[in-house]
């Protein structure tokens, strides 16, 4: 009889185990059949993750550079105090905008001149327009209706020739924002300044014409080509999946994907509403239809396409150092059709990267939606080399005139060298030292900005022309 | 404690509950396949209200399918037709071979075929009169359409219920919104 | 044959001299302008050069005689005209200041600049254009090469100090000191 009950024990304990997992398995029938469908991370992520670094629109609002004016003709550029000296100035404003009341006259081109090129002057500048109105309230100025005569603004000025007053420059205007407090807030400022290699003179001083815009006059550098390689190299295909996982979420696995010939691949939800495509160098670029909607403003667009971003590839894994900056933004459009695009370009050991097809991270912003998205980012392998003199930057430009000229689409009757080079001369705006991303490597490059935004690049060390951007 | 008692218990609460599970999804499937067939009758009586003629089969019920990657063939030749679970693969326009390359790694649920007819039927009243229009067949395919994506070497193919009416063939896309 | 080659190396010389009247100017001083007033202790020098040509460049402080020694010009009180004047007064001696540097243009326009310390004075910047030759000297066997300036520009510059009463001209025409003083009468009537 024992034998007898310990089998049966057994049969029990194994139709308990039977009957459990036919159980668990008609349940999981019975779920999947309500629907439930299956569960997929990238739906999570629509939530940001914590693990996920979203930095803030303030990181990226960092000024340009600082010019350093000291009334003699000459002039120092620095790029590291850019943000304390903005700080300086805003502390100033904040100051007086919290006691006094101002007067706002537009200044002349004359008076313009006289006041930047004959009297110490500081100014500070971004590197793309901001609109005015939220700029001060970002940063704690008190602001009457006469500020909105100042739509959008790109610098700062303190100037002896006015110490009473500030300036805000933007859009080819400049105010003079005149204190009734009469306090003298720009000497305090202007008298520390002190001058930095290498001295800069005005493109009209060297070249002879009306041009305010600045330029070396000697410099020297430690840039040399280094490799890079983009951030796809790895595994080309796998990224490209994820980031169309991180675009089209759950709707991943029943996009059309697309591959042509070379291996680039394409991904479009519906008849081309939404498209990404991967290139097999590493570049993907992300198209949906633009939405209307009310204007979010400056700063939660740009928060907006930094959240983006940061979700759709990343702003990269050291959380102390950003490694990009907001290079440009531009609006288009106004009311519900309004769109800012934003350009960040990567630094590297506090140089620009730069590249002929754009730069690292375009997003566009419409109505609080992306609708435009392109990513190509390198890891860069950056090497230097023994302090050495550059290419002279004004020889850069006179000698690359010509060609300057012909991608301007300048006067193409001109039939003498000097007028080609006083067309390029005039329109001439900027010239700073930089990497381009070539085919071979990463090669240190004079960055020429011209009216327009156009950037052409030169070797930083031989003057040869190494490409331009197609904008 | 008894455990020869508990063990009873414990089987007969677990035969209980798989009976009432399993009754359960019995009756879900058979009220779902009664939903299907209600409404494949519903809209075959709309279309015949509406002077069409519906002399085609309405399948029932199909089964959850991925998309599928093909690889494309541009040489000239005979077109190769190919199936994946019973379902023809058709490329249009014609004249392109193909592979299959793989599928996609999830499957989504694919709109009963009236809900198609249903939808056939809203895009042609656009066009004009549906009066005295007869769907002669209507069956699930898979497919690829190379109209505006001429230089792809590989795309993606997807459930499609292909609905021929008057002898012109319609394709509707299978996966619901 | 001493004197086929001595008609030979003038005829040369004569072609290169006529060449350079057809094609004159390669050399134009941009900074300082010519005649021209500057607050500075620092002078920028830029020549453009528009030809493939070799250029050299001096900067001179005009001095003049002062006991037994040579000095700044005073320029104080110095005007355009005083400036015109004075490019062909005879009272001033030039003092080159350190060495005259060679710049050559190796493309169609090229710019040869540098900055040069200075204090108030007068001060003349030369550009010449320079021109190698073969010259047949009187008892040589072969000709041989000669450096020949073939252009000379100049430019004149009085270097000044800036006088304090000249500063913060610049908004004055806004009439600021009227419009500020109404501003603090109608704050005062309304506080």
């Amino acid at each position: 009889m024992d034998g007898r009950t310990k089998k049966l024990e057994k049969l029990k304990n194994a139709v308990i185990v039977v009957l459990f997992l036919t159980t668990i398995l008609l349940l999981n029938l019975t779920w999947r059949s309500e629907g439930s469908g299956s569960f997929r991370l990238p739906n999570v992520l629509d939530l940001i993750s914590p693990d996920v670094w979203v930095p803030d629109a303030e990181e990226f609002m960092v000024p340009e550079r600082s010019i350093y004016g000291f009334g003699d003709g000459t002039f120092s550029v620095s790029s590291w105090n850019a943000p304390d000296d903005l700080e300086t100035v805003l502390s100033l404003i904040r100051k007086e905008s919290g006691s006094a009341s101002f007067l706002i006259n537009e200044v002349t081109p004359e008076q313009y001149r006289e006041m930047f090129t004959g009297y110490r002057t500081l100014k500070v500048s971004f590197s793309y327009l901001i609109p005015f109105g939220e700029f001060c309230d970002r940063c704690g100025i008190n602001r009457s209706s006469s500020f909105d005569q100042v739509g959008s603004f790109d610098s700062f000025l303190l100037s002896e020739a006015a110490p009473e007053s500030f300036f805000v420059e933007g859009g080819g205007k400049c105010w003079r924002f005149i204190s009734d407090s009469e306090e003298d807030v720009a000497t305090p400022v202007l008298s520390t300044m002190i001058r930095l290699d290498p001295v800069c003179y005005t493109a009209g001083s060297m070249f002879g014409n009306e041009n305010l815009s600045l330029l070396p006059l000697t410099d020297s550098n430690v840039l040399a080509d280094s490799s890079w390689r983009s951030e796809a190299a790895s595994d080309v295909e796998k990224a490209g999946r994820e980031m169309a996982e991180s675009v089209f979420g759950e709707n991943f696995d029943f996009v059309r994907r697309i591959t042509d010939s070379v291996g680039n691949v394409t991904y479009m939800y519906g008849y081309g509403e939404k498209t990404l495509t991967c290139l097999k160098e590493g570049i993907f670029e992300y198209k949906t239809e633009t939405a209307e909607g009310p204007d979010p403003g400056f700063y939660q667009s740009l928060q907006t396409a930094i959240a983006f971003t940061a979700t759709h590839g990343g702003w990269g894994s050291d959380r102390r150092k950003l490694a990009y900056v907001l290079q440009s933004a531009k609006e288009t459009g106004s009311g519900r059709n309004k769109s800012y695009t934003f350009e960040f370009a990567q630094v590297e050991g506090g140089v620009l990267l730069f590249a002929e097809d754009g730069p690292a991270i375009t997003v566009r912003v419409s109505g609080s939606e992306v609708d435009y998205y392109r990513r190509a980012v390198v890891e860069a392998n950056v090497q230097t080399a023994e302090l050495r003199q550059t290419a002279d930057a004004a020889n850069v430009i006179a000698g690359n005139s010509h060609l300057i000229h012909s991608v301007l689409g300048g006067n193409l009757l001109a039939a003498s060298s000097d007028l080609e080079f006083s067309f390029v001369a005039q329109k001439y705006r900027e010239a700073s030292a930089g990497y381009i991303v070539s085919e071979e490597a990463l090669k240190p490059v004079w960055v020429i900005t011209m009216e327009g935004g156009t950037k052409f690049f030169f070797g930083l060390y031989d003057a040869l022309p190494l490409g331009f951007t197609r904008k | 404690m008894d455990w020869s008692k508990a063990k009873n218990i414990i089987i007969a609460v677990l035969l209980a509950a798989n009976i009432l599970i399993g009754a359960n999804y019995i009756g879900q499937n058979v009220r779902e396949k009664q939903r299907v067939r209600q409404a494949a009758d519903d809209a075959v009586a709309f279309l015949q209200q509406e002077g069409m003629t519906v002399e085609a089969r309405i399948p029932q019920q199909a089964e959850k399918l991925p998309v599928l990657f093909l690889r494309l063939q541009r040489s000239e030749g005979e077109l190769k037709e190919t199936t994946y679970k019973g379902l023809s693969i058709i490329v249009e326009p014609g004249g392109t071979g193909f592979e299959i390359a793989g599928t996609g790694q999830q499957a989504a649920e694919i709109m009963p075929a009236a809900e198609a007819l249903l939808k056939l039927y809203a895009q042609l009243s656009e066009q004009g009169s549906v009066k005295g229009k007869t769907v002669e067949n209507i069956d699930l395919v898979y497919l690829l359409s190379l109209e505006e994506v001429s230089y792809a070497a590989q795309d993606t193919a997807v459930p499609a219920w292909r609905i021929t009416v008057d002898g012109q063939v319609y394709y509707v896309n299978a996966y619901k919104d | 044959m001493r004197k086929i080659g001595r008609i030979v190396s003038l005829i040369l010389v004569f072609a290169m001299l006529a060449t350079s009247f057809v094609f004159a100017d390669a050399a134009a001083i941009v900074s300082p302008a010519a005649n021209s007033i500057v607050y500075t202790d620092t002078l920028l020098v830029s020549v453009k050069v528009t030809e493939l040509k070799t250029i050299r460049v001096s900067v001179y402080a005009e001095r003049v005689v002062s006991g037994d020694k040579l000095v700044n010009a005073d320029v104080s009180k110095f005007t355009e005209a005083d400036l015109r004047s004075a490019a062909s007064s005879s009272k001033y001696t030039d003092v080159l200041l350190g060495e005259a540097a060679t710049y050559t243009n190796t493309v169609e326009i090229g710019f040869y600049t540098k900055q040069i310390s200075v204090s108030p004075g007068l001060y003349k910047v030369k550009a010449e254009t320079l021109e190698t030759v073969m010259e047949w000297p009187e008892g040589a066997e072969e000709p041989v090469e000669k450096t020949i300036v073939t252009e000379t520009k100049t430019s004149l510059v009085a270097v000044k100090k800036k006088p304090v009463e000249e500063k913060q001209q610049v908004f004055q025409n806004n009439s600021t000191g009227a419009v500020t003083f109404i501003r603090k009468i109608l704050k005062g009537l309304f506080k």
